[in-house]
């Protein structure tokens, strides 16, 4: 008899949550919340979504490297390790776009078709990252192997050319272990919501 | 102002407070609710003029907030926020629906996020049909969910 007044109760108590929903939702009604200025930037295109392509971020990154580029020619070394490191900007710069595109019309999708895709674009942006990051240290030693091979000015210590080079290989190595942390927190995040929507799709009691 | 635009702000404004209530729900302050709501209005705003009416309006409304609400790239943003025009806080108000909200909140975050979408999905009052229909599962699926969703919910 207790345990059927509990449920009773119970039962009571998530309906009550439903009418404190409607209640809040009455005085939301009641209110303006959204100010005419925002509705008029949304539709202006001013303010802009989340997910786009970073331009700026392309931008600077092509003008940093016709910088380098110009930096190997003027100073008489192999320019190819740039050229390389601007193939592989250019590359990462598709494969963003077409990953972006997978995505496109994410958010009218129903939620788990929608967190389904979401998951897959960042799993896929993470595994470019994974890839693409030993590409680069190759790189950027081959930069290193072809500066290291130029001619450096007379006046320049020796020690202060061989510290830049410890400082850089250090700073380099503390880089790589913060960002394979990070990584590795995101694809743990990644694996939860796959199971969450596994065990959603499910249809037996879980 | 073309008649779109008019459309789109109507159905805004007739939409609000699910928007708002769905963006609540899913925040941890008042900030984070005024962006959620503005990335929502975003994500209206550029799918309306596709929205063909297959679906319910309320249904597709329902989707792109929640899914906004619930994307894995949610990064604190760089950009201005237009401020939200709202008399009430229910995370700071002592109004007692306030104050009830925000408890409400408080038991909710602690599900897991499908389940948090499931359950908010029913305390709005939709029918499983219609909470199936935003979450891409099957009506029966949802009644077993939120059976075990209730359970959970009553113990926390």
């Amino acid at each position: 008899m207790e345990t059927i007044d509990n449920n009773i109760n119970q039962l009571d108590e998530l309906e009550a949550l439903r009418a404190q929903v409607a209640e809040f939702k009455a005085r939301l009604d009641k209110q303006e919340i959204v100010n005419d200025r925002l509705l008029r930037d949304v539709v202006k295109g001013k303010v802009k979504s989340l997910r786009k392509l970073n331009l700026t971020v392309y931008i600077l990154a092509a003008f940093g490297f016709l910088v380098i580029f110009l930096a190997f020619v003027i100073a008489k070394i192999n320019p190819l390790p740039a050229v390389a490191l601007g193939l592989i900007g250019v590359a990462e710069g598709v494969f963003s776009f077409w990953n972006l595109h997978k995505i496109a019309g994410v958010s009218e999708m129903s939620v788990l078709d929608a967190q389904t895709a979401m998951s897959d674009f960042v799993r896929r942006e993470k595994w470019l990252n994974i890839l693409e990051i030993p590409v680069v240290i190759a790189i950027v030693y081959w930069i290193c192997v072809e500066v290291s091979g130029a001619t450096i000015p007379a006046d320049v210590p020796e020690d202060l050319v061989k510290d830049t080079f410890t400082g850089a290989w250090v700073g380099a190595m503390i880089g790589i272990g913060i960002v394979a942390y990070l990584f590795r927190r995101q694809f743990v995040i990644i694996r939860n919501i796959r199971r969450s929507i596994t065990a959603l799709k499910s249809e037996s009691p879980d | 102002m073309d008649n779109n635009e008019k459309e789109y702000e109507r159905m805004v404004r007739d939409n609000k407070s699910t928007i708002y209530t769905v963006c609540y729900m899913f925040s941890k302050d008042p900030q984070e609710v005024a962006d959620l709501f503005q990335d929502v209005l975003v994500h209206l705003w550029q799918g309306f003029s596709k929205f063909e009416g297959r679906s319910d309006i309320r249904t597709w409304i329902y989707r792109v907030s929640m899914n906004v609400c619930l994307s894995l790239d949610r990064k604190k943003k760089n950009r201005k926020t237009e401020p939200l025009t709202l008399d009430i806080d229910p995370f700071e108000d002592s109004d007692p629906n306030s104050v009830q909200m925000e408890m409400l909140r408080k038991r909710i975050s602690k599900l897991d996020v499908f389940d948090r979408a499931l359950i908010m999905l029913w305390l709005e009052n939709m029918s499983y049909d219609e909470i199936g229909a935003v979450m891409g599962i099957s009506s029966k699926n949802v009644g077993v969910k939120l059976f075990r969703i209730k359970e959970q919910l009553k113990k926390l």
